[in-house]
């Protein structure tokens, strides 16, 4: 019979009252004992053998027939059976506590453990006052004739065992429910169980709950003292509210997490974030920053002892002191020391393209060699370039530990790739900072950047067309304009469109998109006692707000490729078409030199055609491609977004018509 | 490597203009008037003074400019002035005598072809020492002798020499309702406009009657005096280039400005519009209206801030504009502007291509204390500039027709054997505006 499990904390309390009532009833009873019958065995050699059986011990009378029952002897009368229920529950108890109390398990448990120990270490003492009393009588007794019936005189008898033993039983009644509950349990789990006692409407259960929860929560105390004033993680067992991801875990953001089910109940959310944070930063500025020596000063200086039942406000208080001067400190570090703001600024200058003198510049140096296939470019080529642009334009005034962060390279290429396709910018952070400028940030970054990269490229070519064909008009062109003085025209105005949309992309890109997201920015990160986390989160949302309106992705799942599709093309047919412009201008410098030469060959009217077939089939694609945009942006929910349709169509040129949404390529 | 420009200034008023622009972009560069750096500022390292400065030996900024007058009075004015030692003298012409042109185009035009040499000495000299040029920058007036002729003159030469660079004109247009001064101002204004159309690829056409008016407007004076209209100019102009001087995102070079502004080569003719002329633009300038991104955008539009009189049709319309907008505009702001524009219908466009308002935004000097928070400059090419040229040539037209005053123009040689430089000069203005009346028309790519 397993006493033990048949208790919940309801029957408890019934069991209590039926108990205390029959305490009385059964005193009663000893008076009328002397008048019995001798009974099989007698209760003398049952109370020799009874301090035994409260120790767990087999003896003659009552062996234990298992782990948790023990064998009755069946000659008894009813009533001293039901009296012998009593007096061998708590053995029963206390025995299968033994086998609890030397179970292996984390802190939290083994705090338990003790504390269930020295709960059973106080009924032994009780067990043994109880073996002297029943020595005493037994050595007194010997002599009187009951004795010889097998009866005591009455000092000591089963009952009085019953009555000695109902204040320790209903002790150990209650830890074998909470045993029985918590077994498996371990660390914030076990706090949070037993802490469901402290409320329970017994005060004595409540009382004790609290007690033992004193030590049981001193494990987890001391955790949080060591997270909280060292930054160091100490918990062998994984028993406590923070996690800590295995070595492999890259990504710092996510070293450390936090274990719902271990947080303690009577610690408010907000205070498990403030504890989980400090520790973090700590950690943070002793593994990443090199300050440990502000920890080790931080710890010395604000280190105290917590305890279950402190005060709550005391609590708070000085996990509120230690995580406003753990972020202050932090935030202080890598805004002066790191100079966190001065890189975030450098990336907007040089991966966002910021910094127009210098892409423009860059952009112009390296035009001519782009444009040849990627496996003809070098590495080297491309640095000292890199270098010829900052050095020329303001770029030069950035500071060094700026500067060198700032590379020029290639990607990964495949056959029939050109330079354009594969040139990339790369601003490089040191830790502490990639923390912050994690891979993930840097991934977008460098999407945002190639992105921006190609815009930058067809509006520089677009550019360079327009230069030529305008200051062209003041001579060469404007020569032969009898024979393609319309092509011109009909070409600069499609190079005028094409511009127009180039500029109107840029200018929302740049300033609607990113220089918004970036005074958003600004804002967050002044926000006082910003933490950590809170810092890569909000770094983490600019980079998501500019990807998403920068029409490279979509909240909407889908929708994606048809914007950066679109965008694609636009952009491809921007270059057909400056292509074709050129062929245009080299036909006309040569029809020039023909009629300054006198040849008299005819011009070559084939080749005119199909440069007029070329420019008039782009032309028209670049509109469809337009309206397909228009159309789509037209529908937009987002505001910024449809307003770039807005834009881009300010005069009502092109028609937008809802047939023209695309939802595929 | 900077996109390198060289101004010219011709002529009395051109060189009265660059002067307040020189002085202007010293103020704005932090520079003290002998061109080095004012040691009393903190140093900023936001602008760009390569584009229009280059540095000499002993480290101070010297304007890329060329200063040309045939007559010696405002030059020497000049070099009597506190700016005197930041000018190259290598870089400076002036004529001996005072006769000058005499108001005559095609004397200062035949004085430029004597000059020739001594010229484009300069010219290349000053070109050789730019890493990568991007163009000119004229300043004149078409009016009289100097600017007009000699102006005339070296835009030829200019387009002959540097096909590819980009030429861009601040020209000074006639107060046409007003009687002039100079009688011949039609004869010297149609042969300027020839070259202006023929050689130039942008020019920002600044007229004298506007620029009163304007100066008188927010200085409450009756008739403001030259110095007073020419601070206007030179605050247009630095404000036109303060995108170049202060890179930003867009826009850093001359090629992506008049790009956006200028699709077809012949109507290169762009007005600008500023506002508001403030204390720190112009002394004694009126108190500040409150100054949003919206009202500025609104302002620039309005015809009376303008700083070229022309007379629009139902038919005239922007072929583009460019608001370039200096101060702390947000971008929501401009966002809602152009919103707030499109929907009253501020301003509208050509029919036969996209185009809009785009808008620049740009960073204030930090040297410049400027009580207004925005500040907005409008560069715009709108059809209703051909009714100033079409002034011009009934002006031409009617004093053509009595062949009056020709004589001190037979006297050159471009006139000797004819006037057919007068007939060829009135088809080129013609012909300009039937191109922008055409441009006014859907049909006007057919």
């Amino acid at each position: 019979m397993d006493v033990a499990s048949r208790w919940t904390p309801d029957s408890t309390v019934d069991a209590l009252a039926t108990s205390v009532s029959s305490v009385s009833l059964q005193t009663q009873g000893d008076i009328l004992a002397s008048n019995r019958a001798p009974t099989d065995p007698p209760e003398t050699k049952i109370l020799r053998d009874i301090p035994s059986t409260l120790q767990g011990l087999n003896s003659a009378t009552l062996p234990f027939s298992s782990q948790a029952s023990i064998t009755l002897p069946t000659t008894l009368p009813l009533p001293s059976i039901s009296v012998l229920h009593s007096v061998v529950e708590p053995a029963l108890i206390y025995k299968s506590l033994l086998q609890f109390v030397d179970s292996p398990s984390g802190l939290t448990g083994q705090a338990f453990r003790r504390v269930v120990d020295a709960e059973m270490r106080g009924y032994l003492t009780l067990v043994t006052r109880i073996d002297e009393e029943i020595r005493k009588e037994l050595q007194h007794e010997k002599t009187s004739p009951e004795w010889k019936q097998g009866w005591t005189s009455g000092g000591v008898t089963l009952k009085k065992c019953v009555y000695w033993l109902r204040e320790p039983t209903m002790v150990l009644r209650l830890i074998a429910d909470m045993v029985s509950k918590c077994a498996d349990l371990n660390g914030g789990e076990l706090i949070n169980e037993l802490y469901q006692y402290t409320s329970h409407g017994d005060p004595f259960i409540s009382d004790f709950a609290n007690r033992i929860l004193q030590d049981v929560c001193r494990p987890f105390y001391e955790f949080v003292q060591q997270w909280i004033y060292t930054g160091d993680f100490r918990d062998p067992y994984a028993e406590f509210f923070i996690r800590k991801a295995g070595p492999q875990e890259e990504n710092w953001g996510s070293k450390y997490s936090l274990e719902s089910k271990h947080v303690p109940a009577f610690i408010d959310e907000d205070l498990v974030q403030k504890i989980f944070q400090t520790g973090k930063s700590l950690n943070f500025l002793r593994a990443s920053c090199g300050d440990g020596e502000w920890v080790d000063q931080h710890g010395a200086s604000l280190s105290r002892q917590f305890s279950y039942g402190e005060e709550a406000k005391d609590l708070e208080g000085a996990i509120d002191v230690a995580y406003k001067a753990t972020l202050r400190h932090l935030m202080s570090l890598l805004t002066s020391k790191f100079q966190l703001h001065d890189h975030i600024l450098a990336l907007k200058n040089y991966i966002l393209l910021g910094q127009g003198d210098f892409v423009a510049m860059l952009i112009e140096l390296l035009a001519p060699s782009l444009g040849r296939p990627a496996n003809t470019l070098y590495r080297h080529h491309l640095t000292s370039t890199l270098e010829t642009a900052i050095r020329g334009s303001n770029a030069q005034y950035s500071r060094p530990e700026v500067l060198r962060n700032l590379d020029a390279r290639m990607l990964e290429f495949v056959h029939g790739e050109i330079g354009w396709d594969v040139f990339t910018l790369e601003y490089r952070v040191e830790a502490p900072l990639d923390v912050i400028i994690n891979p993930y940030a840097t991934r977008q970054y460098l999407k945002i950047f190639n992105f921006l990269w190609r815009v930058k490229h067809v509006g520089f070519v677009l550019n360079v067309t327009w230069a030529k064909s305008i200051t062209g008009a003041r001579g060469v062109l404007g020569d032969v304009g009898d024979l393609v003085g319309q092509d011109w025209k009909l070409a600069r105005a499609c190079c005028g469109e094409m511009l127009h949309f180039i500029c109107q992309l840029e200018y929302y890109v740049l300033y609607e998109v990113i220089e918004s997201s970036w005074s958003e920015l600004q804002t967050e990160l002044k926000r006082e006692d910003l933490t950590l986390d809170q810092l890569i989160e909000v770094h983490k949302k600019y980079l998501e707000n500019i990807t998403r309106k920068a029409l490279l992705a979509s909240s909407r799942q889908g929708k994606e490729d048809v914007y950066r599709g679109l965008l694609h093309e636009i952009l491809k047919t921007m270059l057909a078409f400056s292509d074709a412009m050129e062929t245009l201008y080299a036909f006309s410098v040569e029809e020039y030199t023909r009629r300054q030469t006198g040849e008299q060959d005819q011009a070559d009217e084939a080749l005119l055609s199909s440069i007029r077939t070329t420019m008039k089939t782009l032309k028209s694609e670049f509109q469809t491609l337009v309206g397909k945009l228009l159309a789509n942006l037209a529908y937009q929910s987002d505001m910024e977004m449809r307003f770039l349709g807005v834009r881009l169509n300010y005069n009502e040129y092109y028609a937008v018509s809802r047939k023209n949404r695309t939802t595929e390529m | 490597m900077p996109r390198e420009i060289i101004t010219l200034q011709a002529g009395q008023c051109g060189n009265q203009i660059g002067a307040k622009f020189w002085e202007q972009l010293c103020l704005e560069h932090g520079l003290s008037p002998d061109g080095t750096l004012r040691d009393d500022l903190p140093t900023n390292a936001s602008d760009r003074k390569d584009v229009f400065f280059y540095q000499s030996d002993d480290t101070r900024y010297i304007p890329r400019a060329l200063l040309i007058d045939l007559e010696p009075r405002v030059i020497s004015g000049i070099l009597n002035s506190p700016y005197a030692r930041m000018y190259n003298p290598e870089n400076i012409y002036s004529g001996g005598d005072g006769s000058g042109a005499g108001n005559i185009w095609a004397s200062g035009y035949h004085a430029g072809e004597q000059l020739t040499d001594e010229l484009m000495d300069m010219l290349d000299r000053e070109a050789d020492g730019s890493d990568s040029l991007e163009g000119f920058m004229l300043m004149h007036s078409i009016a009289g002798g100097t600017g007009s002729g000699l102006g005339s003159f070296l835009l030829e030469r200019l387009s002959d020499r540097y096909p590819k660079k980009v030429m861009q004109t601040y020209s000074v247009f006639p107060a046409t309702s007003q009687v002039s001064e100079v009688v011949v101002q039609p004869y010297n204004s149609l042969l300027a406009l020839k070259r202006l159309t023929q050689h130039a690829d942008a020019v920002t056409v600044l007229d004298n009657a506007a620029l009163s008016r304007l100066a008188a407007d927010s200085l409450r004076v009756q008739s403001p005096t030259f110095d007073q209209t020419n601070q206007l100019v030179a605050t247009v102009m630095s404000s036109s280039t303060t995108t170049l001087r202060y890179p930003g995102y867009m826009h850093n070079d001359l090629v992506s400005i008049l790009a956006s502004l200028v699709p077809t080569p012949r109507c290169h003719y762009l007005m600008t519009a500023y506002t508001p002329f403030t204390a720190d633009s112009v002394d004694q300038a009126k108190s500040v209206r409150k100054t949003t991104v919206l009202d500025v955008m609104r302002r620039l539009l309005q015809p009376k801030n303008r700083m070229v009189s022309t007379q629009q049709s139902a038919d005239s319309c922007f072929i583009s504009i460019l608001n370039i907008i200096q101060g702390e505009a947000d971008p929501t702001d401009v966002h809602k502007s152009l919103l707030r524009i499109r929907e009253r219908g501020l301003a509208s466009f050509i029919p036969w291509g996209p185009a809009s308002i785009q808008v620049a935004l740009s960073k204030k000097s930090p040297y410049l204390q400027s009580s207004n928070r925005v500040s907005g400059l409008m560069l715009a090419n709108h059809t209703s500039i051909a009714s100033l040229f079409k002034r011009i040539l009934d002006q031409y037209d009617r004093l053509r027709k009595r062949n009056a005053f020709l004589e001190p123009y037979r006297k050159q040689p471009m006139f000797a054997e004819g006037l057919e430089e007068f007939d060829d000069a009135r088809e080129v203005v013609a012909d300009l505006i039937n191109e922008y009346r055409l441009a006014e028309t859907v049909d006007y790519l057919a």
